[in-house]
């Protein structure tokens, strides 16, 4: 199905379009990282109708977008986003592939700090996997850290 | 987008009840401010026994498994414009005893963490949300 021209409509109106039109994704990709050596491991699930919608390219934003909101929020002064129409207004992304849209929800979703420094330290804080090799039962929950024996894709 | 209409205020035939002996009459006027801002600009399921999972949804990029059990992190794809605590949440958990709450002071315009109690502990399992409010 052809993305209808979106830029300058209404994200949630893209949301809505998706909603009718795609079938949702469910991904297998996990992301699992710790936001600081005194935390276990926190563990992202794609949204299956956001997964749609980057696979299915020309509705989501680029992911600077966000980054530029999250700056404005930051500000100590903010009460209200004044610059939403960046969400609009700019150029969608292309499609995707579900690697890229990973990579594109870690910007978006995960802390800054974590991914922007994932491999730095004695050991990664952040890794992508498939949910088959996260622990299958959820005993111990609030112990599952990443493995320091863990070996890195080339 | 295929169509447009634009419009202040939807208007119906006017309908009339009795109550008590008196008639009265029913509005079916409703401007479309009430329209934009009462409707659901996100929500989610899961009915994953783990609540690991997202089933379906509308608004969201993601949710994250936290660091304690029933504990999780939704991400918003369109921004709110304000914190979303700055408007209504509503949400259930599926199971006898459990409930959902907003981890308060954690809340921002794209992100807010949502706890399953069961009693007085935290529980995995499956939940909806939804959430009202006005977008950026």
């Amino acid at each position: 199905m052809q993305t209808p021209e979106f830029q300058g409509t209404h994200l949630f109106d893209r949301l809505c379009w998706a909603k009718e039109n795609l079938e949702g994704y469910q991904s297998d990709y996990r992301v699992v990282y710790e936001k600081s050596v005194d935390d276990c491991a926190s563990v992202l699930i794609p949204d299956p109708n956001w997964m749609a919608c980057a696979l299915q390219g020309g509705i989501l934003p680029p992911v600077w977008v966000y980054w530029e909101l999250a700056k404005d929020e930051a500000q100590p002064d903010f009460k209200k986003h004044t610059r939403g129409y960046l969400l609009h207004e700019t150029e969608p992304m292309p499609a995707m592939t579900e690697e890229e849209a990973i990579e594109y929800l870690i910007q978006k979703d995960v802390p800054q700090h974590v991914w922007q420094s994932w491999n730095e330290g004695n050991k990664p804080k952040m890794v992508i996997c498939k949910k088959e090799q996260l622990p299958q039962t959820r005993e111990w929950r609030n112990a599952w850290r990443i493995s320091d024996d863990l070996e890195l894709a080339a | 987008m295929a169509g447009r209409i634009v419009a202040d205020t939807f208007e119906g035939t006017n309908s009339t009840e009795t109550v008590s002996g008196a008639s009265v009459t029913i509005p079916t006027s409703v401007g479309s401010k009430y329209v934009v801002n009462g409707t659901l600009k996100a929500w989610a399921a899961t009915i994953n026994s783990t609540g690991a999972t997202i089933s379906n949804s509308l608004n969201v990029s993601s949710k994250t498994d936290e660091t304690t059990a029933g504990q999780y992190t939704y991400v918003l794809i369109n921004n709110a414009v304000e914190e979303m605590d700055s408007s209504s949440f509503s949400g259930m958990a599926a199971g006898g005893t459990r409930y959902l709450r907003i981890g308060s002071g954690t809340t921002t315009s794209s992100d807010f963490s949502v706890r399953q109690h069961s009693g007085t502990s935290n529980n995995d399992g499956p939940h909806g949300w939804m959430w009202v409010g006005e977008l950026a």
